[in-house]
């Protein structure tokens, strides 16, 4: 224990924010104006959080790192956030995270960053350096990433920072961390992000009485990891979720004093909304069942909705057509569609009987039946496409 | 159906004609323009041209020399009974009646509806040439068109023949409109995919998802690659950090440690120069001791030597003065001895002059005895001589008769003697003994009593008027004794005339005579060898000169003696000699006494030269030892007066000393403090830390370098994202390879749609023709013999093909046929479909070959016969029009001749 505790300190507000992914290209999304409202509504989200500062009056906002989907983000981004944590008004103390990692060329060093910084954002405050850094209110410990991956934990210096104490009593000490904690790592996005951590922040090595709160950045969802540890989660949900507890879009509001128990507030701020959906196709009839469940999980929106989907079973040919017309709609309604389909066509007998057993017609019903014998075969899914399009050329 | 009869009236060259048919074998025969054509024609417009056509066609069938409207009647068997069948082709106005067996009679319009039906025509009856040549193309070959493939007809016909073929149960199916209609669908796909050789095509849908996606995957692989540009660059800068950083955090360190190397030189440096003059002066002060020492050493030693030789010399002058008295002794008598010796030298020179003198006496008289003796030899041989010279002119004189001349003179004699005997005795006498008249021989006058011999013809003149010829005998004998003895005589007279004698007796005296002379000269000669007469005259000159020279040698020795000394001379020779016997013992008395003296003044001269010597020597020994004296005390006093006398040489000795003892502790000092500092590893210490720092400064450059360079890569524009790019790049790679894949496998269904469309309608149109292909064989054997098949494809009606294949060789198709080939197979082809279509019409149908093997060679013709037989065998009614008909007499048909006359 450094000092008795002043129970006349009041504790301060503060916002934990993280992985705000400024820049993600969304290259999953074919549709340009699409990916471009998907891109914008991570800068539209920045004035949310500006709200909420004034809101709660804030004292300062802390970033845990990822600030920026790309340590080489372009220079429109990176006005872009310029200005946006301008607008907040108080200081924003921001660690680089595994995806906009410090260290040599990096983005924090280039001139234009700077000079966007100086000119737009002079509340910004980028922590490089594993070193205490002292506020009116508060004492911060960043422990920033200065490359993309680093086997060993950013947070190990803060163990021995308290040994010859310097700080000023009273002020809450605030831990700020970009990684994944011992048991409990963000799951990555597989198809959109090439920056999978191995960055471990070992929380039980930290002395947990020197320190008032944590706050971490990485895992995108909103999660309390320990008594004082909080993942906030990225404010504007940029992947589909994955797992139970996921709670992604929004940013905590804390209060924090020296030797308090921290609070943590959840404040949504996300706008589009991510579903998953799966359907089992089992007959024909169950793609009326599929059409009801889905327009149901979507509601009216569809724009501001992006939607996993993964279909399984199988349809007859018909079927399977009016699917792949619903998929086509759905897709071009949808801010993204991510479908994984693995719906065999299956043809029902009717269908079989109309294509084979054609006496008038003896050549396709040749052809036809051919095909029908395939379909056990190893060609099986050419011979059902095949089926498919003579289906389609005999209607 | 079959046909009956046809009687043909007003059509063209025929007004009226009539044939029957035979039901089977039909050939109608004759030559150009007999109307063959014609009658076939007139078949065929009966059946199917409509009676009240006008037109191109009914004006074409006018006679143009019989009046009246073409008229045709054809008996024939259908539907099971025999129909008569006539019509009149005048326009309008033209007539059709059909009437059968059963009474059945129809008229015009009705019995075109009941013919078409009869005859399978559901078009009905033809009113224009085009319609008219469809019907029946297929059974009846026009003159000309025999080399058509005949599938077109097959083709044409394909619906009643598959609905026989059905009928048959022989093929299955036939394609619909629909499936054709799908068929071309799926193959209007399958084109827009993939090209004839069943590669994709450029520019269909599959062709441009594999072109986008391979551009994707190198987008991708560019943008891979610039991010692991990215990465790299941040290695590299921060491995030339950490290169900085050590270098940084070693240079202090070695350039403290250079300072202290270069301080330790320096001191090095120092020391040495100390080191350095220490030495000279610790070398001068040993130098100057040495010599002080050796200065010393020199005097001292100087003094003893001058002090022993000035001692030495007083016993050698000593000895010098006794050795001159010797000398004088010496030379005292040397000069007694030599005086000795002069005055015999003198006795014994007189005494030798007397002697030569002597001698030259005795050899004066020896020489006068000599010369008086040889002047008495040389007056006896010149009497000899004398005697001598006279025998040689008496001799000289003489002719030079030898003995062998003489001997030869001699035999001549002798030979000439013998040589007038035998003439004497062959040759003829004459002797005058008396008479009155002269008589002459040879012009001779003989005389009385001598006999005159004949040894040759000789005339005998006897008087003034008589002459005899007288001719001896003997013959050549005669002539031959006479030439003999002529030639003997004339040898034996030159040889006396050239010794100059008369006759032999002469030469014989003369020879006597030379022979003693001779030998008088011979004795002569011999004495003067003895006496010597040779080399008198110049002996006798000789013991002259030696006589005179005898006594001027007396005369000159005598005057050489001194006057006091010269003796009276010998008288004799006997004196002389004794005289010199004397005068030979004096000298030799006198020579020896000289001898001796002579040698005893020798022996004192040389005594006397060896004191001599003695004594020059002991005075050059003495003058070397003062000399050497001198030296030594010059010496002395020269090294005195440089070093001072000895109390002043041992003081400075002293203090010498004491300079080198201190000169040489200082040195040994600054050596000490030299090896301490050990300046041969300071060297290597100074190279290698020079060499690190000059390492670390260089491993500073290049990490600058390479600093530099990396955050030039590393330092963006801003205008790209490097990493959003990325993602961008492989998430449109996934999206095309997906598309593409949606492609790939819609293009392979549209394929195998394709596919199996193809191998169906094969299949089908397989089924449908085969039996028309087995039929065709049979008709093909005929032909070609065993092992020939013929393929026809009707799948395209369009283009039906027809392909030949005979066992072993690749199918060929119908247009690459010869002439003569086309037709046989083509008439093959038409028989195998009448036979397929004949089951319509109770099982026959007419078969028409207007001149349809014009190009088949006599050999093919057999064989054309026996493939209609075997027609004819199967049911159908053959008819054979042809200009030829003896090509035809192996079918056994029944044959119908035309013949212009009947036109």
């Amino acid at each position: 224990m450094t000092s008795l505790p002043n129970l006349e300190i009041m504790p301060i507000t503060f916002l934990h924010t993280a992985d705000w992914q400024l820049g993600k290209p969304y290259a999953r999304v074919a549709d340009p104006a699409k990916r471009s409202r998907l891109q914008n509504e991570r800068f539209e989200c920045l004035k949310r959080i500006g709200t909420a500062v004034s809101e709660h009056q804030a004292a300062f906002v802390v970033v845990a790192g990822d600030l920026f989907d790309s340590p080489s983000p372009v220079n429109s981004t990176v006005a872009s956030a310029c200005e946006a944590i301008g607008a907040m008004g108080v200081p924003v103390l921001v660690i680089p995270g595994n995806h906009d990692h410090g260290g040599p060329g990096s983005l924090w060093e280039q001139p234009f960053f700077l000079r966007q910084r100086d000119h737009l954002a002079p509340n910004l405050r980028i922590l490089l350096t594993p070193e205490p850094v002292v506020l009116e209110t508060a004492v911060v410990f960043p422990a920033p990433l200065l490359r993309q991956q680093d086997s060993a934990d950013p947070t190990a210096w803060i163990r021995n920072a308290f040994d010859s104490p310097d700080f000023p009593a009273g002020l809450p000490r605030i831990v700020l961390a970009h990684g994944s904690i011992q048991g409990f790592e963000a799951s990555q996005d597989e198809e959109d992000d090439e920056s999978a951590g191995m960055n471990r922040i070992d929380l039980a090595r930290l002395p947990a009485d020197e320190i008032d709160y944590i706050a971490l950045g990485d895992w995108h969802g909103m999660k309390q990891v320990g008594p004082k540890a909080w993942y906030c989660g990225t404010p504007e949900i940029d992947r589909f979720p994955k797992g139970e507890n996921n709670d992604p879009g929004n940013i905590l509001i804390v209060q924090a004093g020296r030797l308090q128990m921290p609070k943590a507030i959840k404040k949504p701020t996300g706008r589009f909304k991510w579903n998953d959906f799966s359907f089992r196709f089992s007959e024909d009839e169950s793609f009326e069942t599929f059409r009801a469940q889905l327009d149901e999980q979507l509601g009216q929106w569809g724009q501001d909705s992006l939607m996993k989907l993964a279909l399984s079973g199988s349809l007859g040919i018909q079927a399977s057509h009016r699917l792949s017309e619903h998929l086509e709609s759905l897709e071009a309604r949808l801010l993204r569609l991510k479908l994984e389909d693995r719906v065999g066509i299956a043809p029902t007998d009717i269908e079989i009987a109309a294509l084979a057993s054609r006496p008038n017609d003896p050549l396709v019903a040749a052809v036809a039946s051919q095909l029908v014998a395939m379909t056990g075969g190893n060609d099986a899914e050419i011979a059902r496409l095949a089926l498919r399009e003579l289906h389609a050329a005999v209607s | 159906m079959r046909l009956l009869s046809l009687t043909v009236r007003n059509y063209r060259l025929h007004r009226d004609i009539t044939v029957e048919f035979d039901a089977a074998r039909n050939l109608i025969g004759g030559s150009n323009e007999t109307g063959k054509s014609t009658l076939a024609e007139a078949m065929h417009r009966v059946l199917f041209f409509r009676h009240r056509s006008g037109g191109e066609p009914q004006r074409a069938m006018k006679s143009d020399t019989h009046n009246g409207h073409p008229e045709v009647k054809l008996v024939f068997e259908a539907a099971g009974r025999s129909w008569t069948l006539e019509k009149r082709f005048s326009g309008n106005s033209g007539t059709a009646r059909l009437s059968s067996d059963d009474g059945t009679s129809l008229q015009n319009d009705a019995a075109e509806d009941k013919l078409a039906q009869l005859v399978g025509n559901a078009d009905g009856p033809g009113t224009t040439l085009n319609q008219l040549s469809a019907h029946w193309a297929h059974l009846w070959v026009w003159q000309g068109t025999s080399g058509d493939d005949a599938s077109v007809h097959a083709a044409a016909r394909k619906d009643e023949l598959v609905q026989r073929l059905q009928h048959h149960g022989l093929a299955a199916v036939m394609q619909s409109e629909t499936d054709e209609s799908v068929r071309e669908t799926i193959r209007k796909a399958h084109d827009e995919i993939f090209t004839r050789t069943g590669t994709v095509k450029a520019g269909s849908k599959l062709d441009a998802a594999t072109k986008a996606l391979a551009e994707a995957g190198t987008a991708l692989t560019r943008a891979l690659e610039q991010k692991q540009r990215l990465a790299a660059a941040i290695a590299d800068q921060q491995a030339a950090a950490k290169i900085l950083a050590e270098s940084t955090a070693a240079l202090p360190g070695l350039n403290s440690q250079l300072a202290a190397v270069n301080d330790s030189l320096a001191q090095v440096s120092t020391l040495r120069a100390s080191e350095e003059k220490e030495q000279l002066l610790h070398r001068n002060t040993l130098a100057i001791r040495e010599n002080l020492v050796k200065a010393d050493r020199q005097i001292r030693e100087l003094r003893t030597q001058a002090a022993t030789a000035r001692e030495s010399l007083i016993p050698a002058e000593a000895k010098l003065s006794i050795l001159t008295d010797q000398e004088s002794a010496a030379r005292e008598a040397s000069s007694t001895a030599d005086l000795t010796h002069r005055s015999i030298t003198d006795h014994v020179r007189l005494s030798r002059q007397l002697h030569d003198l002597a001698a030259a006496c005795v050899s004066r008289f020896e020489k006068s005895a000599a010369f008086e003796s040889l002047s008495a030899r040389a007056g006896d041989i010149a009497a000899i001589n004398e005697a001598l010279t006279t025998d040689r002119e008496s001799l000289s004189k003489l002719p030079a008769i030898t003995g062998a001349e003489l001997e030869s003179l001699r035999k001549l004699d002798a030979q000439l003697g013998q040589a007038e005997s035998a003439l004497a005795a062959i040759a003829a006498g004459i002797e005058l003994i008396s008479s009155e008249q002269s008589i002459l021989l040879d012009g001779k006058p003989l005389t009385l009593g001598s006999t005159q011999v004949i040894t040759e013809t000789a005339e005998l003149t006897l008087g003034a008027g008589t002459r005899l010829r007288i001719q001896p005998g003997g013959g050549t004998s005669l002539a031959q004794s006479r030439r003999k003895a002529s030639e003997l005589r004339q040898s034996l007279t030159q040889a006396l005339d050239r010794l100059t004698v008369r006759d032999l007796a002469e030469a014989v005296e003369i020879a006597a005579r030379r022979q003693t002379l001779e030998q008088q000269i011979g004795t002569i000669e011999s004495r003067l060898r003895d006496l010597g007469a040779k080399g008198m005259a110049e002996a006798l000159a000789t013991a002259s000169i030696a006589c005179s020279a005898a006594a001027t040698e007396v005369e000159r020795r005598r005057a050489a003696l001194p006057a006091d000394q010269i003796p009276k001379l010998p008288e004799s020779i006997e004196s002389a000699r004794a005289w010199q016997t004397q005068a030979s013992g004096i000298l030799s008395e006198s020579e020896r006494t000289e001898k001796a003296l002579f040698q005893e003044a020798d022996a004192h001269r040389k005594a006397h030269q060896k004191h001599l010597d003695a004594v020059k020597s002991q005075r050059e020994s003495i003058e070397a030892d003062r000399t050497n004296l001198l030296n030594l005390d010059t010496s002395a006093r020269i090294l005195e007066e440089n070093h001072g006398d000895e109390p002043t040489r041992n003081q400075t000795l002293e203090s010498v000393r004491a300079d080198e003892a201190t000169a040489a502790q200082t040195l040994a000092t600054t050596t000490a403090r030299l090896a301490e500092l050990n300046p041969e590893s300071l060297g290597n210490h100074l190279a290698r830390i020079t060499r690190s720092i000059q390492q670390q400064q260089e491993n500073q450059r290049a990490a600058d370098t390479r600093s530099a360079v990396a955050r030039n890569t590393l330092a963006l524009d801003g205008s790209r994202d490097p990493d959003a790019e990325l993602l961008q790049a492989k998430a449109r790679h996934a999206t095309l390879a997906g598309e593409h894949a949606r492609e790939d496998r819609r293009a392979q269904a549209i394929a195998l749609l394709h596919r199996l469309f193809t191998e169906s309608q094969t299949a089908i149109s397989e089924n449908l023709t085969q039996p028309i292909a087995d039929r065709v064989g049979g008709y093909l054997e005929c032909l070609f013999g065993r092992g020939v098949r013929v393929r026809v494809d009707l799948a395209n009606p369009a283009r039906p093909s027809l392909q030949l294949t005979r066992s072993g060789t690749p199918a060929f198709a119908f247009e690459a046929l010869s002439g003569g080939a086309k037709e046989q197979i083509a008439a093959a082809l038409r028989l195998a479909m009448a036979e397929i279509l004949a089951d319509n019409h109770d099982g026959c149908l007419p078969v028409l070959f207007d001149d349809a093997f014009a190009y088949a060679d006599p050999d093919r013709v057999q064989a054309l016969q026996s493939m209609l037989d075997l027609a004819a065998n199967r049911g159908l009614q053959v008819i054979v029009l042809t200009c030829s008909p003896a090509d035809y007499v192996g079918l056994g048909a029944k044959e119908i001749r035309l013949y212009p006359a009947e036109a």
